[in-house]
């Protein structure tokens, strides 16, 4: 690993720990309701929205109708995206001639966007509208992540509150979180980004003559406003199918910090809101600490991993350089810009997978198989390092609630977390969430190899690496994650409409029994902490949780795993 | 037709979603008395979300 990688991972994690601690706060406050002085600012807009939405804002709602109402937020908002493609053609800022999108790929960008996964089976210069990016995928960009939160913060109240019946009030939550959180930081982001030389523009394409004496179309768009939610929103959409490869996304050394910061920042100051939430600052501590001990030791594996390269190149001599000398990076190099080189993209691949990002900066297809491997792992994981904004916390929490129950059973007590009983209800929900993402992952994977549109035209390699592409994308679509592992042909009526329906159950059917879990919780009273209590702020709880990450997903994945990057690593 | 199709196919797994709300709905149960707190209690407890002034 090179000087410079080390200095972006140490500058990374030194800039996140001086401002998480603060924007955690601030989250908190406004999700506490507490006076601010932004009440000027953005108070008279949420109370337009309310009014003109006929919102009663001290009006709670209990776990059901909180439900319901994300529910119904979300079907509102795939019918729109679903419209608005089905008919870009006739509408305005199309100013490259965009024909409407047919009905397949329509549904699967409108559920991908709603869903907060952002996987995209289309390439955006060459399929979208302006107006389709700017007033269809953006907005779904702020308003999808911020009902993330707002679910992630009703399981919050479910463990703060005690002997209660409601969890707040979802369109409060969630026009809170885009008032006062994403709008502003995404604003700043988009003006620092725009600074770099991210784009941002009504152009169509512009035809230039190269160097080389040949045309080429360069495409233009309002890309610098995507840009910034993608990353802020944990979305990952971007406005060019190359993603933040592309240099109009992600032109900079500075620029490629930023974004990376912006994909990291909420995740982990979420947990310093959950400590000021629940009157525990030391919970948050713990929480910080699992996603952060993670989150590292998958960064340091990827980077190692692409920095060792391939060493089957190494044995046959063929004249293929993996040493760093002054014009190159060393490493395994394919796929990547030498800018990145393989220290800067592992770092990039390890926090996009970690959250449910799903963005890029360089491919994923060309890693070192054990390389490939680490990404595709730590989605698996249930993306809790640090996680996706809102829902990564909701994930940790309830590996939390499953951990204490497990260290109940080993000492024969009643669990207890925060002072609440772990008790059947409880522990039925959180065997749900479990269960549910590896099933619609592992039965579509299996069902995927019978299907001869997936071998004949979307898988680009045969053999292990071909299911590994496989195993990627429904994994990447089932937590919600959207990055690709490149050599996969995703624009066909099978993986439109599997991917559609991983994402709809992975997205919708973790949301529902996680608010039922707060649902049952907000209504426990709180038991009496003591001496048989098993604390859950010190460093020994943020072992065990660590330790049940892993072995919940190495039990469910090793197998699958086995037929796909293992076999090919051992095969080098 | 084929927007039929899609629109329906929405509409289905929404209402999937409401039958698993039903679902959890049984898994927790009714509201026991004796776990809700007194209102005075409650009260006390509660941080409601309030609108902005």
């Amino acid at each position: 690993m090179t000087a410079a990688g080390w200095a972006q991972l140490i500058a990374l994690i030194v800039v996140i720990g001086a401002t998480a601690p603060l924007l955690g706060r601030y989250m908190a406050n406004v999700y506490e309701g507490g006076p601010s002085r932004l009440d000027r600012v953005f108070g008279p807009v949420e109370r337009l929205i309310y009014r003109a939405c006929r919102i009663d804002p001290e009006r709670e709602q209990r776990w059901n109708v909180y439900a319901l109402s994300v529910l119904a937020f979300s079907v509102v908002g795939i019918v729109l995206l679903y419209l608005i493609q089905r008919i870009q053609s006739g509408l305005p800022f199309n100013p490259t001639d965009m024909a409407n999108v047919a009905p397949a790929l329509s549904l699967n960008t409108a559920v991908s966007f709603v869903t907060n996964t952002n996987w995209q089976s289309y390439a955006g210069e060459s399929t979208l509208s302006h107006l389709t990016q700017m007033t269809g995928l953006t907005v779904q960009q702020f308003v999808s992540a911020a009902a993330g939160m707002a679910v992630m913060v009703a399981l919050i109240r479910g463990l703060s509150r005690a002997g209660q019946r409601t969890l707040g009030n979802f369109w409060v939550d969630l026009v809170r979180t885009t008032i006062r959180i994403l709008v502003p930081i995404a604003f700043v982001f988009a003006v620092v980004l725009i600074a770099t030389g991210v784009i941002q523009n009504t152009h169509g394409f512009t035809t230039v003559h190269t160097v080389a004496g040949t045309t080429q179309k360069i495409p233009g768009g309002p890309n610098g406003s995507m840009e910034s939610i993608k990353m802020i929103g944990t979305n990952g959409g971007d406005f060019f199918n190359v993603n933040s490869a592309h240099p109009f996304s992600n032109p900079t050394k500075f620029s490629d910090f930023l974004e990376l910061y912006a994909i990291l920042i909420i995740p982990f100051a979420l947990a310093f809101t959950f400590g000021r939430m629940v009157k525990d600052k030391r919970q948050g501590y713990a929480v910080f600490s699992v996603m952060f001990v993670i989150w590292l030791t998958a960064s340091l594996f990827t980077i190692f991993l692409e920095v060792g390269g391939n060493p089957k190149l190494d044995a046959r001599g063929v004249g293929v350089t993996q040493t760093v000398t002054a014009s190159s990076p060393g490493g395994n190099a394919e796929g990547k810009e030498v800018r990145t080189g393989p220290s800067g993209c592992g770092l990039w691949a390890a926090s996009t997978t970690g959250t449910s990002n799903g963005s890029v900066n360089c491919m994923h297809d060309s890693f070192t198989p054990a390389g490939g491997m680490v990404p595709l792992v730590h989605m698996k994981l249930g993306e809790v390092s640090p996680g996706g904004v809102g829902v990564g916390l909701n994930g940790l929490l309830i590996l939390a609630i499953l951990s204490v129950f497990i260290a109940g059973l080993m000492v024969g007590r009643t669990p207890e977390y925060l002072g609440k009983k772990i008790q059947a209800a409880e522990v039925k929900l959180v065997a749900l969430y479990i269960l549910v993402m590896p099933a619609i992952v592992l039965i579509f994977i299996a069902v995927s190899t019978f299907v001869r549109s997936v071998s004949d035209v979307s898988l680009l390699n045969p053999g292990s690496h071909g299911f590994t592409e496989l195993v990627y994308a429904f994994t990447s679509a089932a937590n919600n994650n959207g990055s690709a592992f490149a050599g996969i042909t995703a624009n066909t009526a099978y993986m439109n409409t599997a991917l559609t329906v991983t994402m709809l159950v992975g997205r919708f059917f973790l949301i529902i029994p996680t608010l039922a879990l707060a649902g049952t919780l907000v209504r426990k009273r709180r038991v009496p902490e003591s001496a048989g209590t098993f604390p859950t702020h010190t460093p020994l709880f943020v072992v065990l949780v660590i330790g049940v990450v892993l072995i919940v997903a190495a039990l469910t994945f090793l197998p699958v795993l086995s037929l796909g990057p293992l076999v090919e690593q051992l095969s080098l | 037709m084929a927007d039929v199709w899609v629109l329906l196919l929405i509409l289905a797994f929404f209402a999937l979603c409401v039958a698993f709300v039903r679902g959890c709905e049984s898994i927790i149960g009714p509201d026991d008395a004796e776990e809700l707190a007194p209102p005075a209690e409650a009260d006390a407890d509660r941080e409601p979300v309030r609108a902005a002034q």
